[in-house]
C-alpha cells in the first residue's frame, strides 16, 4: 500500500474540513478523489502535502508514519504536489522552476530528469528561459506536472488538473498522467471534471463536505448511472 | 571634464545607497517587514570597522569582522524580534523595528561615546589622478568593493541553486517548502547577508568621512526607505537603479541647484516628485 489514511480529519482553526476520512492508495494505482466545490478535496491534499493541519488520524506512507512530517520531509520521502492553480515561481523560469523542483537531487539527476519532462512536454524545452508567470494556462499546469516530477515522486498529487484549461492541453496533461502511471508512477488525483478522472483511475473515493459518500473502483462508478449522478450532486435536486 | 567627477560621485554615493538599500528591499521582499533598523547595523558595522581597524592596524580585516559580526546580529534580530512576530500584523513589526533602531543608537551612544570616533590613521586617503580627475584611493576602492559585492549577490541569486531556491522563497515560501527548500534557513541566509553588506557600507562612508557618530545612519535609513519604495518594494534590480539615479542626482544637484536645497533635500524632493507621480515605485515588482 502506497497511502493508508485512518480516522483523518484536517481543516483550519478549530474548523473540520474532512473528517474522519479511511483512505487507501494502491501502489501503481491512479485514484481520483472526486466531488462538488467546498467538499473538502483540495484540503485534503493539501494536509498529505504537509500544508494544512491534520486534526485527526494518522498518514501511512510507503509502511511510514509520516502524520509529523513536514513539507520539507515529505518530499525527501517521495511526495509531490502539482497545486490547485499551479502555483508556479512565477517571477522565475521554466528551467529555474526546474532547478527547484529537483532541489532535493543531485545536479546530474536534475539534468536527466529536466531531459525527460522535456520528451514529455516538448513545449516546455522552447520556453526554457521564459518566465513561468508568462505561459499559457496549459503550459503552465505542463510546467507544474514536470516540476512536481524534478522531485522524483514515488507518489504523485495532482489538485484540479483540467481546471480552465483548454481542451487540447487537458488532453496533452492527461496523457501524460497515464504514461507516467504506465511507468509505475503512483497518482493522487482531485478533479471536478468527474468524468475525465473516472476515465483514467482505477479507483475513486467521493467527498461532500468533508466527509466520504462513497468509494470503490472507477470501473464501477463509471457503469452505474447512480454513483455518477449523486457524484455530480445530482440527488440532491431530487 | 566636470560632468565626469560628478558622474562619478554620484556612483561612489549611489553604489553605497545600493548596498545598504538592496538588504532592506531583500527582507522587505522575504517578510513583508519594513526593517529600519537595518540602519542600525550599517552604524554598527561603521563603529566595529573604525574600532577593528584601530586595533589591528588591518582595515581588510576590520571590514571583514565588521561584516561577519553584524550580519550574526542581523540573524540575532530575526530570531528574536521578526520571528515571534511574523504571525502578528505588519506594523507591529515596522514598530518594533523603529524602537530597536532606537534603541541601538542609544547603545552606541552609550559604548563609544556621543562625540564620534574616527580612525587613529585614516587609510587610503591618498590622492590619485585618474584621466585627469582627482579622487582619493578610499573612492576608488568604496566604488569598486560596491560593485563588487553587488556583482556576487547577483551572481548567487541568478547562477547558483542557493540563489534561485532563495528567490523561489521570496514568490512563494509555502510551495518552496515543498520542493525541500527551508524558509528558515533562506530567512537566516537574507538577514546575514544584508546585514554584512550594511555593515561594509558602514565602514566605507567611515572611510570617505572619517567620522562615525550614533545618529549616522538616520539619513541613509530615510534615503533607503524611500529608494525601495521607488524601486519597487522587494524589487532588486529596481532598488539598485533607485539607488544609483539617486547619488548621481544628489551628486549634480549639490553642484546646479545646491544654493537652493542642500544634497539631502535634493534627494528627498526628488523622491517626492516620483512618488507623487508613480506611488507604486519606478519598477513595481509584482
Amino acid at each position: 500500500m502506497m497511502l493508508k489514511l485512518k480516522n483523518f480529519s484536517c481543516g483550519y482553526g478549530s474548523m473540520h474540513v474532512v473528517s474522519k476520512l479511511d483512505m487507501e492508495v494502491e501502489k501503481g494505482s491512479i485514484t481520483a478523489i472526486l466531488g462538488t466545490n467546498g467538499a473538502g478535496k483540495s484540503s485534503l491534499i493539501m494536509a498529505l502535502a504537509g500544508l494544512v493541519d491534520i486534526k485527526q488520524g494518522d498518514i501511512e506512507y510507503d509502511d511510514q508514519d509520516i502524520t509529523l512530517c513536514s513539507p520539507m520531509e515529505r518530499v525527501n520521502k517521495g511526495i509531490a504536489l502539482v497545486p490547485e492553480g499551479r502555483r508556479l515561481f512565477s517571477s522565475l523560469s521554466v528551467y529555474e522552476n526546474f532547478i527547484i523542483g529537483g532541489y532535493i537531487t543531485s545536479k546530474k539527476a536534475s539534468r536527466n530528469n529536466i531531459e525527460k519532462i522535456i520528451s514529455i512536454f516538448p513545449r516546455l524545452g522552447e520556453r526554457f528561459k521564459q518566465k513561468a508567470g508568462s505561459l499559457s494556462g496549459g503550459e503552465q499546469q505542463m510546467l507544474a506536472i514536470g516540476r512536481a516530477l524534478m522531485a522524483e515522486p514515488k507518489l504523485l498529487m495532482i489538485d484540479e488538473l483540467s481546471l480552465g484549461l483548454m481542451p487540447k492541453a487537458i488532453d496533452t496533461c492527461y496523457k501524460a498522467i497515464k504514461d507516467l502511471n504506465a511507468l509505475g508512477l503512483t497518482i493522487l488525483l482531485v478533479e471536478q471534471s468527474t468524468q475525465r478522472a473516472l476515465e483514467v483511475s482505477d479507483s475513486a473515493i467521493v467527498l461532500e463536505s468533508g466527509n466520504t459518500v462513497w468509494k470503490g473502483s472507477s470501473q464501477e462508478a463509471r457503469d452505474s448511472s447512480d454513483i455518477i449522478d449523486s457524484i455530480l450532486g445530482l440527488h440532491k435536486q431530487g | 571634464m566636470l560632468f565626469i567627477e560628478l558622474f562619478i560621485q554620484g556612483l561612489i554615493q549611489g553604489s553605497t545607497y545600493a548596498i545598504i538599500a538592496v538588504g532592506l528591499t531583500l527582507i522587505y521582499g522575504l517578510l513583508r517587514v519594513l526593517h529600519v533598523a537595518h540602519a542600525g547595523l550599517f552604524t554598527l558595522g561603521a563603529y566595529l570597522g573604525v574600532v577593528l581597524t584601530n586595533q589591528t592596524g588591518s582595515l581588510s580585516l576590520g571590514i571583514l569582522l565588521a561584516a561577519l559580526i553584524s550580519g550574526i546580529v542581523g540573524m540575532a534580530i530575526y530570531r528574536l524580534v521578526y520571528e515571534p512576530m511574523l504571525s502578528k500584523p505588519p506594523y507591529v513589526a515596522l514598530i518594533a523595528s523603529i524602537g530597536l533602531y532606537i534603541g541601538m543608537e542609544e547603545i552606541f551612544r552609550l559604548v563609544f561615546g556621543p562625540f564620534g570616533m574616527s580612525f587613529s590613521s585614516a587609510p587610503l586617503q591618498d590622492i590619485v589622478v585618474f584621466f585627469g580627475i582627482h579622487l582619493r584611493t578610499c573612492q576608488i576602492i568604496t566604488v569598486v568593493t560596491n560593485v563588487v559585492l553587488l556583482g556576487i549577490l547577483a551572481w548567487i541569486a541568478q547562477r547558483t541553486r542557493i540563489g534561485t531556491g532563495w528567490r523561489a522563497t521570496v514568490d512563494d515560501p509555502q510551495m518552496s517548502a515543498c520542493f525541500g527548500i527551508n524558509p528558515i534557513k533562506v530567512r537566516y541566509m537574507v538577514f546575514f547577508t544584508g546585514s554584512a553588506l550594511a555593515a561594509v557600507a558602514g565602514v566605507m562612508v567611515a572611510l570617505l568621512t572619517n567620522i562615525v557618530e550614533p545618529t549616522m545612519g538616520a539619513v541613509p535609513s530615510y534615503k533607503s526607505l524611500a529608494i525601495i519604495v521607488l524601486g519597487g518594494l522587494g524589487n532588486v534590480f529596481g532598488t539598485l537603479i533607485a539607488s544609483l539615479v539617486l547619488g548621481i542626482l544628489e551628486a549634480f544637484g549639490t553642484i546646479y541647484i545646491g544654493d537652493l536645497l542642500d544634497r539631502d533635500a535634493i534627494a528627498f524632493a526628488f523622491l517626492i516628485i516620483v512618488l507623487m507621480i508613480k506611488p507604486t515605485g519606478i519598477f513595481t515588482s509584482r
